[in-house]
């Protein structure tokens, strides 16, 4: 089940001010710069305000039946089935393929791959990539020092000979 | 044909065949490695060429060339993580076909796609070269604008779950796309201030945010391994793969053409053709489709369109000397340094070497193949890896990817970016690939729209019959879903009523 909560109408409330903010930047473009995507900015403008007051508002999005339509592909034969014959998604694994949403977990991975960027803007790529592997490992993936070690050797020895001797990478 | 013959001879003679091997695996890496590519493993094959027969040198860098494709969906299957851009659009069926324990069969299928695309990609391009000029001209700037308006067209079938919100990740994939200097207008659209953002949003970065780290980072929160199920990959599942192929002859046929014609059109690329192909594949099989869950028609679509493609975008090169990709482009100034210079001329003074590069074409693609089948076995092993290993090792992969494609830290910042807002849109139910194909497409699309009017004005969408065609072809494109749908809902109720009744 799609989170429809608090955080879905910021999302598209940020999508809203987004397109807001393009169409009116693009307004100071020539006639022909700005033609395509003040256009389409207006268009995509309107249609997420539509979504969010739809969402917001669930007396109004009942009757927005278009907004709520589902697309051609999976509203075809044969999708989304569940339990006909041996190719069929099942429940359980439908299940857990959903997202997870925001939780402390989400944000504390993306907080892992901000300081791997941040490793790779200050250190060395070759220094920076297995002492992420490692780290990363040791404390997200609570793996034993020994197999971390090891996976970050590893990948620095591959990053080392393709990219540094072979490629001559110095970034 | 003696011309054939001695390319031929040049071919299967030593050092012919370590040289197509060495070339075969170097590309292969370098495809399965997001961030690198054709353009990358040809540059650094370069230097190695000189001297060398200009055949063999053809031979060396066509052999690269010929497996980055494959290379790319293996890790596209495996792990979600599209090798090159133009394999982005067969992870969509590759990646939950492993999810299901399937790898096996979609390495299968993606290897026979690839393999018979890239020999029909050559045999096209063989067929081609007496006439090759006037196809190449065929195309201008409507045609091509005809060409991505119908691969926009795919978003309304293609959105997963919601088309309103499908709409709206198209439109987010059209205004990502006008980021930048625009060449047709001279404008500096959306930079911020940001020198970075000139070039605008890149396909590399934006592909590894919209799909694989959103990816790795919900397959972290679930834990175990990427496969929920045991994984099979014997070698009865490859075959399987393998005689989805023939199965779906006439699909793989439709996008083979299509891939072909993608890559003659120069700077249009493979993204491009891979795009229309699965879209095409997803509007006309109708027959029990589960496009986006795992079907194989998803695989077979891609792949054999953006292998067929590179014998495509060797028919302008050999032709004009113009190339019609990036991987051809860097191609051209090696054949440069070997004293070979493509255009008109080429066909007649070195008919030879153009034989050797159709050949090297086609034995790569078919190596690559046979590589990846009686591979698939261990590879289809890295999905047993615990998630808590292979997370970080692709997570390095994708921003060090997103790095390496130009190496500037921009690139990094963008894929980190695109992959929160990615990973949001994938939890608020926001189809991620309509933002790929307007990303991809939207350029091109911009372009051409505006070169049209410039040189021929409105009607010049419309006058030209090629155009033409195409246009009325797109239109039957996004009117036949909604008939057809239309028509089975009528069909339904009756049913519906009787029940009900």
């Amino acid at each position: 089940m799609l989170q429809t909560s608090k955080g879905n109408l910021v999302f598209q409330f940020l999508l809203v001010i987004f397109f807001a903010i393009l169409v009116v930047v693009g307004l100071d473009y020539n006639e022909r710069a700005r033609l395509i995507p003040v256009t389409v900015g207006i268009v995509a403008f309107l249609m997420t305000a539509t979504l969010l007051l739809a969402d917001a508002v669930p007396a109004i999005g009942s009757k927005l039946s278009l907004v709520r339509a589902s697309g051609i592909a999976l509203d075809s034969p044969g999708s989304k089935r569940t339990g006909e014959g041996p190719e069929a998604t099942d429940v359980k694994s439908q299940a857990r393929d959903e997202p997870r949403g925001f939780t402390l977990r989400t944000w504390r991975i993306f907080l892992w791959l901000a300081f791997l960027a941040l490793l790779l803007r200050y250190v060395e790529y070759l220094i920076s990539l297995p002492l992420f592997i490692f780290l990363m490992m040791v404390v997200e993936g609570r793996q034993r020092l020994v197999t971390s070690l090891l996976t970050a050797a590893g990948m620095g020895v591959f990053y080392f000979v393709l990219f540094r001797l072979m490629l001559r990478a110095t970034f | 044909m003696q011309e054939l013959a001695s390319a031929a001879t040049f071919i299967v003679t030593w050092p012919g065949p370590l040289l197509l091997v060495v070339g075969m695996f170097l590309g292969a890496l370098f495809g399965i490695l997001p961030g690198l590519g054709g353009p990358q493993v040809i540059a650094l094959l370069t230097p190695l060429t000189y001297g060398m027969d200009p055949r063999l040198g053809v031979t060396f860098l066509i052999g690269a060339m010929g497996s980055v494709a494959t290379g790319g969906s293996i890790s596209a299957i495996l792990i979600n993580t599209p090798g090159t851009g133009q394999n982005a659009a067969t992870l969509l069926d590759g990646f939950p076909l492993t999810l299901k324990g399937k790898a096996g069969r979609a390495l299968g299928a993606s290897a026979m796609s690839g393999a018979s695309g890239g020999v029909f990609g050559a045999l096209i391009l063989l067929a081609l070269i007496p006439v090759g000029k006037q196809v190449v001209l065929a195309f201008s700037y409507p045609e091509i604008f005809m060409m991505a308006l119908m691969g926009m067209s795919i978003i309304v079938v293609v959105s997963q779950g919601s088309m309103w919100k499908g709409l709206i990740a198209g439109a987010l994939g059209l205004m990502l796309a006008s980021f930048g200097f625009d060449p047709v207008t001279g404008s500096i659209r959306y930079t911020f201030g940001v020198d970075y953002l000139w070039d605008g949003i890149k396909i590399v970065p934006a592909v590894i945010g919209l799909f694989a780290i959103p990816e790795s980072v919900e397959l972290l929160l679930k834990g175990g391994t990427v496969s929920s199920v045991p994984v099979t990959a014997s070698y009865k599942d490859v075959w399987q793969g393998i005689a989805d192929v023939p199965r779906n002859w006439w699909l793989f046929i439709r996008c083979s053409i299509i891939g072909t014609i993608i890559g003659i059109i120069p700077g249009v690329g493979g993204a491009v053709a891979t795009w229309v192909a699965y879209g095409h594949a997803v509007q006309t099989e109708r027959k029990n489709p589960r496009f986006g869950e795992g079907d194989i028609r998803g695989v077979i679509a891609p792949e054999s369109a953006v292998c067929a493609k590179d014998g495509g975008a060797l028919v302008p090169t050999v032709t004009f000397g113009i190339p019609g990709s990036v991987e051809t482009a860097v191609l051209l100034g090696a054949l440069m340094l070997q004293g070979v210079t493509p255009g008109p001329k080429l066909i007649v003074e070195h008919t030879d070497v153009v034989y050797a590069m159709v050949l090297a074409l086609a034995i790569s693609n078919i190596m690559i193949a046979l590589l990846t089948i009686f591979g698939a076995k261990y590879l289809a092993q890295l999905t047993r890896v615990p998630i808590s290993i292979l997370a970080p090792v692709v997570f390095t992969l994708c921003l060090f990817g997103a790095y390496a494609t130009d190496g500037e830290f921009g690139d990094v910042v963008v894929a980190l970016v695109i992959g929160f807002v990615a990973y949001a849109m994938k939890v608020y139910g926001f189809s991620r690939v309509p933002v790929v194909i307007a990303l991809v497409l939207g350029s091109v699309m911009q372009e051409t729209f505006h070169q049209t009017l410039q040189a021929m004005g409105p009607s010049g969408f419309f006058v030209r019959p090629m155009s033409l065609i195409l246009f009325l072809v797109t239109i039957a494109m996004i009117v036949y879903p909604f008939w057809s749908k239309s028509r089975r809902e009528r069909r339904m109720m009756p049913v519906a009523t009787d029940i009900e009744g």
